[in-house]
């Protein structure tokens, strides 16, 4: 309740015990264990707040209070106050990932183009769907969805029958998988960390560090250290 | 008699409360390159979307909406106050937590939706039919309570009169009823039709986002804000237009709750 | 042939019906009753918006309604006129629409009675605008208007002007073979303009006669109080009775138990000192109002037993009647007449 109210006041919220962490939707499922290995470190807790990036952006140009943004495109960094000190720690692949099971059987990049398919993507405002329109692949979306995310949620309800999401969800979400073995390759997410007010600077150097590291891969992230 | 000054002073500050986002609308808007923005097919495609999906869902709304008003007014059934309830649901629903039940009713794995698809090879997520549905699903209840609200005020008194009188049921029913039915139809027609245009939450989440198919102007507009703010100013400014153009005419002894003066 | 015959029974609400009733062509009944006593039920089962349980109802010597016989004409088929104590003018049409919503009138006979009733100008004006009286009067010529062989009034007169009042009467009076019933509360208004008065009380008719046989014969307190006579409850105890006051009347009749003593007020002879005579009821009362009427001057009195006595104008002279004078009362024992209650 206390962390709920200091985080409402003043936008140079510079409590130490809690720290509020704006973080791209896809880091939904790797961020909770990385705060709490923070939290064991230093003490310091943190609230997190998931949206798009370009979404959380905004509301940080219009004067959210937020101790930290964790982006999944550079480009955000343009927002003003966004100049404090940052880290590039990691990256993360697109996929072809289908509902389970594979229903429709789809075997190779040709597949897509088959019409009768359900095709759902990210929209290209979202850093995803920006990404997935450098892959090159002739894709005829049935819905571009405001966040990948969504794209999950419609693979895992068995509505889409093919998507592109983050490597990091297919191994996050039970009902999505890849649709078949798939190289790690670029164009990828970059997630940049950027610290806005100064007591997220200890946050910021542990996002750098090989215990961040660990957490991240095992969530299916790419860092410097796993290549 | 002079209003009182406190009540004036509080209708000014509502009014004003009102008024405020609609001003700041207007004072961002880039009234020199207007022209040209709302020329450009990415305003001008969910505009038509949108109006095609609002009237045919305002239609549906007054096919399936007048005999279940009827019904609530008139037939003294048991379970009516839980169907009433139930037909209000949507409006007090998130209309993000109306689109997921949708989906699990109709979508293409949903309790009714597999079997359409599987015997009729027809899908609602993703296509235009599906955001109509949606929207349907919205606007139902302002439809049924404006025309629910008018027949249950009269009652059947003067039904009855007429035929002591000597008119048949049919005749009855013609020129009683409907007549009488005309006022309360029109602007439960225009309440429903105005919900459906605004759609946001339902549509996106049960048929999708897909310019030409399912992007109506709310989730045309939700989406440029992030990346082209001019253009959704444009799309808000149309949006504005559009509603103001339906709800200024409308008589406000029309709306639900007034008695219906002819 | 009668224009309606009813011997039936009928349920509305927690009231159960049970009526043995006719009305000739061409005569004008008058309905009264207490609140509650059913005539709105009733006029509702004549038009058809009320079905009954048992027995039959005829109208204009046509079964209408016959339940053991699963007979019944819908209310659009029967020759029926009805115009409600809320009248239910249809708000959407002109006065002239209304008047002439039957299938079963003709634009001559709904000009003639827009002129008759006084409502002409009025004719292409929707109902909101007219006055009380005025759509009262548009309520009947619609219900006239459609030929019917029985017309039903509730409380026709109630609050209504002068005027409407008189172009109503009028009205009424011209009638051929149409019967008339008419609901009203208005004992006076019953006695004038009926040619018969029903009393219904709790469902059931206690009275069917003329005007002056229910006034001078009445066989329940509610009729009793309709003609304007005395009612006192009491507990009889064979040849005498308690008031609630305490005060011993003495009876003409045996009776035991709760009663009602109706006395007419013509029966109380006042005296200015103790009057020595046969009557055995006698006693000291003061006068608390003075009424006059036509031709007589009814008493108010208080006392021992507070009741109302009538006497000419020139013996409230003589003796002398102001507010607070004292005065004997009198009245025989025979003249007094025991209801159980």
């Amino acid at each position: 309740m206390s962390a709920l109210l200091t985080s409402l006041l003043a936008c140079s919220g510079s409590d130490t015990d809690n720290l509020t962490v704006f973080a791209a939707s896809s880091l939904t499922d790797v961020l909770p264990d990385l705060a709490e290995a923070f939290e064991e470190q230093t003490g310091t807790t943190i609230t997190a707040v998931f949206g798009g990036s370009n979404h959380l952006a905004a509301q940080l140009r219009d004067g959210a209070p937020a101790d930290t943004f964790l982006t999944a495109d550079a480009r955000f960094l343009g927002t003003k106050g966004l100049t404090g000190q940052s880290i590039s720690f990691a990256t993360n692949h697109l996929v072809v990932a289908v509902p389970s099971g594979n229903p429709a059987g789809l075997a190779s990049v040709a597949d897509l183009a088959r019409s009768e398919l359900r095709v759902v993507v990210c929209a290209e405002s979202v850093p995803c769907g920006a990404a997935t329109s450098h892959m090159g692949i002739r894709i005829e979306a049935d819905s571009r969805e405001p966040s990948v995310r969504a794209v999950l949620s419609r693979l895992s309800l068995g509505e889409a029958d093919v998507g592109i999401v983050y490597a990091s969800d297919v191994l996050a979400v039970p009902q999505v998988e890849e649709a078949w073995p798939q190289p790690r390759a670029c164009p990828c997410i970059a997630y940049v960390g950027v610290a806005i007010t100064d007591s997220a600077t200890p946050f910021i150097k542990f996002m750098g560090s090989s215990a961040a590291a660990e957490i991240l891969s095992a969530h299916g992230f790419s860092t410097e250290t796993s290549g | 008699m002079q209003p009182p000054r406190p009540i004036l002073a509080v209708a000014a500050v509502a009014t004003l409360f009102i008024s405020l986002p609609v001003i700041g609308l207007l004072q961002r808007t880039p009234w020199s390159s207007l022209d040209e923005l709302l020329s450009s097919e990415s305003v001008i495609r969910p505009l038509l979307l949108s109006l095609l999906v609002s009237v045919i869902a305002a239609l549906v709304v007054i096919v399936l909406g007048t005999p279940l008003a009827w019904t609530l007014a008139r037939v003294d059934m048991p379970g009516r106050r839980v169907i009433r309830a139930l037909v209000l649901l949507p409006m007090v629903l998130p209309p993000v937590v109306g689109g997921t039940a949708l989906l699990f009713a109709l979508g293409r794995r949903g309790l009714i939706g597999q079997w359409l698809d599987r015997w009729f090879g027809l899908t609602l997520p993703f296509t235009t039919l599906g955001a109509i549905v949606a929207a349907v699903f919205v606007a139902l209840p302002f439809y049924v309570i404006t025309v629910e609200g008018t027949l249950e005020s009269g009652s059947d008194e003067l039904e009855q009169m007429a035929s002591t009188l000597g008119a048949k049921p049919t005749g009855v029913l013609r020129r009683i009823t409907l007549p009488r039915l005309l006022p309360a139809v029109g602007a439960g027609t225009a309440l429903a039709w105005a919900r459906a245009l605004g759609e946001f939450g339902a549509t996106i989440t049960f048929a999708g986002n897909l310019p030409g198919r399912t992007q109506t102007l709310p989730l045309a507009t939700f989406l440029a804000l992030e990346s082209d703010t001019e253009e959704a100013l444009a799309l808000s400014l149309v949006m504005l237009a559009v509603s103001l153009a339906v709800l200024v005419p409308m008589r406000s002894r029309w709306l639900p709750g007034r008695r219906t003066e002819q | 042939m009668s224009a309606l015959h009813m011997i039936g029974t009928a349920h509305a609400g927690n009231l159960k019906l049970d009526v043995d009733l006719s009305i000739e062509p061409g005569e004008t009944v008058a309905l009264l009753g207490p609140n509650g006593a059913g005539k709105t039920s009733l006029l509702r089962i004549f038009t058809g918006l009320l079905p009954l349980t048992g027995g039959r109802l005829d109208l204009s010597n046509c079964a209408v309604d016959v339940p053991r016989a699963g007979v019944f004409v819908e209310p659009h088929r029967r020759p029926i006129g009805w115009v409600p104590q809320d009248r239910l003018l249809f708000p959407h049409l002109t006065v002239r629409q209304n008047v002439g919503f039957s299938p079963r009138t003709t634009r001559k006979h709904v000009d003639q009675l827009l002129e008759v009733l006084g409502i002409g100008d009025l004719a292409d004006k929707k109902p909101d605008v007219c006055s009380g009286g005025q759509a009262q009067r548009v309520a009947l010529a619609r219900a006239v208007a459609a030929n019917p062989d029985v017309l039903l009034l509730d409380e026709p007169s109630a609050a209504l002007d002068i005027d409407s009042r008189h172009l109503i009467g009028q009205l009424l009076e011209d009638r051929g073979d149409r019967a008339t019933l008419l609901v009203t509360h208005d004992p006076v208004e019953a006695a004038t303009t009926a040619d018969r008065i029903i009393v219904l009380e709790s469902g059931h008719v206690t009275h069917s006669g003329s005007p002056v046989d229910v006034r001078t014969r009445p066989r329940t307190r509610y009729a009793a109080s309709l003609a304007g006579l005395n009612t006192i409850a009491a507990v009889a105890d064979n040849a005498t009775a308690t008031t609630s006051d305490g005060a011993l009347v003495v009876l003409g009749e045996p009776a035991t138990g709760p009663v009602h003593l109706v006395v007419p007020p013509v029966a109380i002879a006042l005296h200015r000192t103790v009057p020595d005579g046969s009557p055995r009821n006698v006693w000291e009362a003061t006068v608390a109002e003075l009424q006059p009427a036509f031709g007589r001057v009814r008493v108010v009195l208080d006392g021992p037993l507070p009741i109302v006595a009538e006497v000419t104008p020139a013996a409230a002279e003589v003796l002398g009647l102001v507010p607070g004078a004292r005065v004997w009362a009198a009245v025989k024992a025979t003249e007094i007449t025991v209801h159980p209650a």
